[in-house]
């Protein structure tokens, strides 16, 4: 079997799914008199998109206090620093320390809206802006990403039809690889080896993960035998961090032929992988459209994007 | 393959002893298990630890490795899991218990799914990645779990460890709050 005409089906990712998650911003009521030297002061020292809030109104009338509006200060929960702070700042630039008020904590989106759904239910929280995401999203695949999943696939499925011939009582027959799109160099190509090893849990993607992992450690080894040894002995004891090293698959390109299993999917989030590209469905393990979502599980501290790729009828 | 059968016979004589561990015997391994989770921390890694266990006897160990391998999925579970392997067929997990100082992670959780575990007992619950109850269920209609076991133990030991920081993660972003407080000053 060989792909010639493939189309793409991105799965959603986690912005545009997570539900609410509030943060505590810090306010304050201001006279609508002052509110614009207030602002300009505000916005030169505080500004929203450095406060990783810009998808947030600064300003909107007070319920607690009537004709006054309630000011977003900062993200800071130490109220009382905030209005000392402020207090200060106001002083310095002439404006009457009374033109604002009763500092307390409020709640707020903490994330962006990206449909229309989430807009309307997480703005009553705290009044939000709402930019149509859909397009700007780059959910997109290039003809070059395109042609590149193509090719990536086609070598996974011939590999595992070569497995075919060489293991044929693998029922699990599948093969896995990783590229490294900055370069699209190959950096690991495994097929499922349960049966081979018989060994439950070497899975191709298991198994790719494992060949990088290799692969880091003996650059590592190599670029360490360029030291001298006190350099070395220094790094041993205190492994700082090198940015120029690459960290477990963060960016990588994963291509499948069958959706990675619930196990597999979990590890691709603790390697950071970067996109993961798949075939087939997987009915009774798959962790990315069958049984769970791992990949836009809130919860989890690393997302990433999915691509389903179908075979154009 | 006499073998085999021949222990297949004692374990079905064994496992009826076994069927409730006493809370003396659960704590002996647990032990083990943080011994293990100790031998993590002091080579810099995440720790925690756990030990298989065949009728009344360790047959396999394990504790994080993730940084010495570059590798985020060498966790104690599938460690010890890669170790017991090497001895034995597949089919043993399915009479062993696993005593592991915290709840399996998502990928472990179902990797013991894969291999039939028959129990486990852990210590203190992984709310940021559990699937034996924290985030998924995992271990439903799969296999037994207990859970609370020298918690205060598994608890401490991380605690300790996050103080001292995990320097091979990336760069952390700068909090944005830090950055205001000087502004303003």
């Amino acid at each position: 079997m060989s792909l010639k005409e493939i189309e793409y089906e991105p799965l959603l990712p986690i912005e545009f799914t997570r539900p609410l998650q509030t943060i505590d911003i810090c306010i304050a009521s201001v006279e609508p008199k002052k509110t614009n030297d207030i602002l300009k002061i505000l916005s030169s020292k505080l500004s929203m998109v450095d406060m990783n809030i810009g998808h947030l109104k600064r300003i909107k009338k007070s319920e607690k206090h009537e004709k006054l509006l309630d000011v977003i200060i900062n993200t800071s929960a130490d109220v009382s620093k905030t209005e000392k702070d402020i207090k200060e700042l106001f002083k310095n630039n002439n404006i009457n320390e009374d033109a604002i008020k009763d500092f307390r904590l409020c709640q707020a989106s903490k994330y962006p809206a990206y449909t229309k759904s989430q807009f309307n239910e997480w703005k009553n929280v705290w009044p939000m802006i709402f930019k149509d995401h859909d397009s700007q999203h780059n959910l997109k695949l290039s003809e070059e990403d395109l042609e590149k999943a193509k090719k990536w696939l086609n070598i996974a499925l011939e590999k595992a039809e070569k497995d075919k011939s060489e293991v044929p009582n693998n029922q699990f027959n599948n093969c896995t690889i990783i590229v490294d799109p900055s370069t699209s160099k190959v950096l690991a190509i495994e097929t499922d080896n349960r049966i081979k090893c018989n060994h439950p849990l070497k899975h191709s993607v298991m198994e790719c993960i494992k060949t990088i992992s290799e692969l880091h450690t003996k650059k590592d080894n190599l670029d360490s035998e360029n030291e001298n040894e006190q350099s070395n002995k220094r790094r041993k004891l205190n492994t700082e961090i090198d940015s120029s090293q690459p960290y477990l698959c963060t960016n990588y390109d994963l291509y499948t032929i069958k959706e990675p299993c619930i196990m597999c999917c979990m590890a691709l989030v603790h390697s950071r992988i970067g996109r993961v590209f798949y075939l087939k469905k997987n009915e009774n393990d798959g962790g990315l459209e069958s049984i769970h979502q791992i990949h836009i599980q809130p919860e989890l501290n690393h997302h990433f994007q999915v691509y389903k790729i179908k075979v154009k009828q | 393959m006499e073998d085999i059968i021949e222990k297949n016979n004692e374990n079905k004589n064994e496992s009826v002893n076994h069927q409730n561990e006493d809370k003396e015997t659960i704590e002996k391994f647990m032990r083990e298990a943080l011994i293990q989770a100790e031998e993590a921390y002091d080579a810099c890694e995440v720790p925690v630890g756990c030990v298989f266990v065949l009728d009344n006897e360790i047959i396999g160990k394990g504790r994080n490795r993730t940084n010495e391998t570059k590798n985020g999925t060498r966790h104690a579970e599938l460690e010890a899991i890669d170790m017991i392997l090497k001895n034995h067929s597949p089919e043993v997990l399915k009479k062993c218990t696993l005593y592991v100082t915290v709840e399996p992670c998502i990928m472990c959780a179902a990797a013991l799914r894969l291999m039939e575990i028959k129990k486990v007992y852990y210590g203190c619950s992984n709310e940021r990645f559990g699937g034996c109850g924290s985030i998924y269920h995992l271990h439903n209609e799969s296999y037994e779990i207990e859970s609370g076991y020298l918690k205060e133990e598994a608890i401490m030991i991380l605690r300790k460890f996050y103080i001292r920081e995990n320097k091979n993660a990336p760069v952390p972003k700068k909090k944005s709050n830090r950055i205001l407080k000087t502004e303003i000053m």
